[in-house]
């Protein structure tokens, strides 16, 4: 037998030696000879069938299935029998690519030539027509729900205002009685008060993207117009807003995409020097290079002084750190340490089938309507490869493309059906993305990055477990 | 003949098109009317639970069915949903044209005044679900009571999986056969169907503080029981509790069967029909979940409906709220036929699934020698 025939991960704490059953979805704490043992294992060195004495702990951990050599037969995603029922009645959000044009050239933008020139700032816009269909192919797709999300998307979306306040308007008559969350990814520089007190009035969260301090933002994001950087322009709309609708300024979102060259306190620094900005919504991400020409580089001090970071907000999650000394960059940190754990719900043991983390239903959680109408899986995923378009507006969803996509760890199938965080699995349909077409070893490629993050969630689980029962201390999540 | 107009339509009004014909014969829903945005607009309203074509099809032209109805009918739900956020306004518009108002949205005592003085005003009637229209007397009674008459409860496994529509379709099957029926229940719309939306099940189901007095609930329990026992006769009395009997792995919170559990302490039912959403589930399965209810209600599950509504347990994971939606009708009743070589399985929105259940029931009360 092979060290994969059992699928589990060890990890230890400075207090715990720690088993992680895949099969259980569980961790749970074993003793030092026990770890000893499953590390020989793991490692490929002994065999958990090869004892003439099994060790106790053992024998119970194989007796309430957290050592077990059942395995799955078939990868198959939990809702594709009722893939065509959702995508016919529970479609949840539509993201209206308005324009293509934009205001900036950021570098790392795919528009900006950093797919290989697959797509491009134009001057295509979206039709009038075509959003409205939009909207009621959303309302008859959404049956099921009570709620449903619209975002507008570009390019700059504000350079199309006018369409807003017409698509908006017409929800309110064709939607009614529908509760609808907005939302618009923005760049800021055209917002006026005029644009500012409709999206109060109806309620449009504004998502505004900003990297860092004038020097860092401005290595990446100028204006198309002449060159010239944008920080100047976005810090003031940001602190127009702040002065002038401080209770829509708390609602509004900085976005903030981090370029891992740079030192990571530079970027921090920007909340010192203004600290007004502490007080809105902080969203924060390394640039996505997934299927970029320019791939990222990395300074070492970044993550070092990112991951400090990280585990002062740790320390904030078990109590033990003020807030106001936390990072804002990780304000968001102690929800997605909830989400994570919440998540991880126990298991009896492995099914035949069974699908790993990772891809939503696609069409039912955040489909992009391109401005010609297609329909793309979401707006994080290249719009021009073909695997991503699952259909038009004309002829609706296809239903053998979303198949594809749910199932997509398919394509791995051996390699997932083998992997310890098979539950974990963070990777949808876009890491399989290799220029057009689905690839199984362009999804390899990211497994690494993925089983780390289920490390670090376990870590952290086994963390505030035992700052219950050890330290007897609350955590704050 | 009066002529009916619903509005709000949603998928938890549907069985009220089905059954107000046929409880109450003198009225005919001709209008089924539902704000754009849920989609349900110009098209069948069966497609609001995903079941094969009513015949009733969907309108939202509110303007032409005020004039062409003499009641508006507006179905139980929450004022703050906003697809209910009109039903109000509409209500009073509707009684200043003089039509007849039946209300099951819960008001503020204000809005009931209100509407109750305008419906006075313009001599049309004013029925409100969410008040009973006879008070029970109040002598006092100790301990577990067992009817002389069977008791079927009819009750929701982990949420909503159509327990109304079940008590509707036994109520209507028991009364086919001759036998005089006494249904209870926790929506108001009852008391439109001359059934008992009973109001201390209302009271306690939506937010009354009865529930903080366990032995004054069950004590009125006990005299709600024996008031309808002598003043109806009943053969059979149908009881069904809206919410959930158990909760839904960590999901979310639901009241547990608490409920249920109160009642079972006063009332000892004879016969369960438990309403589950649709789930692959094995007979051994529901045999465990039947042991289960058993031990806390001291009733298990005599029969089991299975819904085509699931449960979406990522979204509902994600939103942390009960998120479900609605399959193919077929496919519960695909797995009604799985599980009934070995369960009591049934998917009663089949019509021939009803006269199952039905005869299942009878057949299990007569084997008591109780009906």
């Amino acid at each position: 037998m092979s060290s994969t025939d059992y699928l589990f991960q060890l990890f230890q704490t400075i207090n715990h030696d720690y088993l992680y059953s895949t099969g259980r979805n569980r961790i749970v704490a074993i003793t030092r000879p026990t770890y000893e043992i499953l590390q020989k294992v793991k490692q490929g060195q002994f065999s958990l069938d090869d004892f003439e004495n099994e060790p106790e702990e053992i024998r119970r951990l194989k007796e309430e299935g957290y050592l077990s050599s059942r395995h799955i037969q078939k990868i198959e995603h939990t809702y594709t029998h009722y893939l065509s029922t959702l995508l016919d009645r529970r479609m949840q959000k539509v993201t209206l690519q308005l324009t293509q044009n934009c205001n900036f050239r950021c570098s790392y933008c795919h528009y900006t030539c950093n797919d290989g020139g697959q797509r491009n700032h134009s001057n295509k816009r979206m039709p009038l027509d075509l959003a409205k269909k939009a909207i009621l192919y959303l309302r008859e797709h959404s049956i099921d729900i009570p709620e449903v999300y619209i975002g507008f998307y570009g390019g700059e979306p504000l350079l199309e205002f006018p369409m807003i306040e017409e698509i908006i308007n017409f929800v309110k008559t064709e939607m009614a009685g529908k509760t609808i969350h907005y939302t618009i990814t923005t760049n800021s520089v055209l917002i006026n008060d005029h644009i500012i007190r409709f999206f109060i009035e109806n309620d449009v969260s504004l998502v505004i993207s900003l990297d860092g301090p004038k020097e860092i933002n401005d290595k990446h994001r100028v204006f198309a117009a002449n060159g010239k950087g944008t920080f100047e322009a976005i810090i003031d709309k940001l602190q127009y807003i702040y002065q002038n609708y401080p209770d829509f300024f708390k609602q509004t979102t900085v976005n903030m995409v981090m370029d891992p060259s740079n030192d990571f306190d530079q970027i921090n620094q920007l909340f010192t020097d203004y600290p007004f900005l502490k007080k809105m919504n902080i969203s924060a991400a390394t640039i996505d290079d997934v299927g970029a020409v320019e791939k990222n580089t990395y300074q070492e001090q970044f993550f070092s002084k990112q991951y400090y970071h990280d585990f002062l907000t740790f320390l904030y999650v078990l109590n033990r750190f003020p807030n106001h000394l936390c990072s804002p960059i990780f304000s968001a940190q102690p929800s997605a340490v909830r989400k994570a754990l919440d998540d991880m719900t126990e298991r009896d043991g492995l099914s035949d089938t069974e699908s790993p983390g990772g891809p939503c239903v696609p069409g039912e959680m955040r489909l992009m309507v391109t401005v010609d109408g297609d329909f793309v899986i979401c707006e994080r995923v290249s719009e021009v490869s073909d695997p991503m378009i699952i259909g038009n507006i004309e002829t609706g969803v296809q239903f053998e493309k979303t198949y594809a996509l749910l199932n997509v760890a398919q394509l791995t199938s051996e390699q997932c059906k083998d992997c310890w965080a098979f539950f974990h699995c963070t990777l949808c349909a876009k890491y399989a993305d290799a220029n057009g077409v689905l690839s199984a070893s362009e999804r390899l490629k990211y497994c690494q990055k993925s089983r780390l993050a289920a490390f670090r969630t376990l870590r952290r689980k086994a963390l505030i477990q035992e700052a219950a029962e050890i330290y007897n201390q609350s955590v704050i999540i | 003949m009066k002529r009916v107009a619903l509005y709000p339509f949603t998928s938890d009004s549907f069985p009220l098109l089905q059954y107000l014909p046929i409880f109450c014969p003198d009225y005919q829903i001709v209008e089924v009317l539902s704000p754009l945005g849920t989609g349900f607009s110009g098209r069948d309203a069966s497609v609001s639970v995903n079941r094969s074509d009513s015949g009733m099809m969907v309108s939202s032209d509110v303007q032409k069915a005020m004039t062409n109805c003499d009641v508006l009918l507006v179905p139980y739900g929450k004022p703050d949903d906003p697809v209910f956020s009109d039903a109000c306004a509409l209500m009073k518009r509707a009684a200043e044209m003089g039509k007849d108002i039946w209300c099951g949205m819960k008001l503020t005592q204000k809005q009931t005044r209100e509407l109750s003085r305008l419906c006075r005003n313009h001599q049309v009637e004013f029925c409100y679900g969410f008040q009973e229209k006879f008070r029970w007397r109040t002598e006092n009674y100790y301990g577990n009571y067992k009817p002389s008459i069977p008791v079927v409860l009819v009750h929701n496994l982990t949420g909503e999986a159509d327990s109304f529509e079940v008590t509707l379709a036994l109520t209507q099957r028991f009364q086919k056969d001759g036998y005089r029926v006494s249904t209870l229940g926790g929506r108001p719309e009852y008391n439109f169907l001359g059934l008992h939306g009973a109001s201390l099940f209302l009271e306690t189901f939506y937010g009354n503080s009865t529930l903080k007095d366990v032995p004054l609930l069950l004590q009125m329990y006990l005299q709600y029981f024996r008031f309808i026992e002598a003043e109806e006769r009943p053969d059979v009395i149908l009881v069904n509790f809206p919410g959930a009997a158990i909760a839904n792995g960590n999901l979310f919170f639901n009241e547990s069967g608490v409920l249920i559990y109160l009642f079972t302490q006063a009332i000892r039912p004879d016969y369960a029909v438990v309403c589950t959403l649709y789930h692959e589930a094995t007979p051994t399965y529901l045999q465990v979940i039947s042991q289960e209810l058993e031990n806390r209600f001291g009733i298990g599950m005599d029969s089991t409906h299975i819904s085509n509504r699931v449960l979406h347990s990522e979204q509902s994971r994600q939103k942390n709220k009960m998120e479900t939606f609605y399959l193919p009708a077929e496919q519960a009743f695909q797995q009604a036929q799985k599980l009934k070589t070995e369960r009591a399985a049934f998917c009663a929105i089949c019509e021939e699934e009803k006269d199952e259940l039905y005869n299942h029931i009878i057949g299990s009360l007569t084997d008591y020698n109780n009906l």
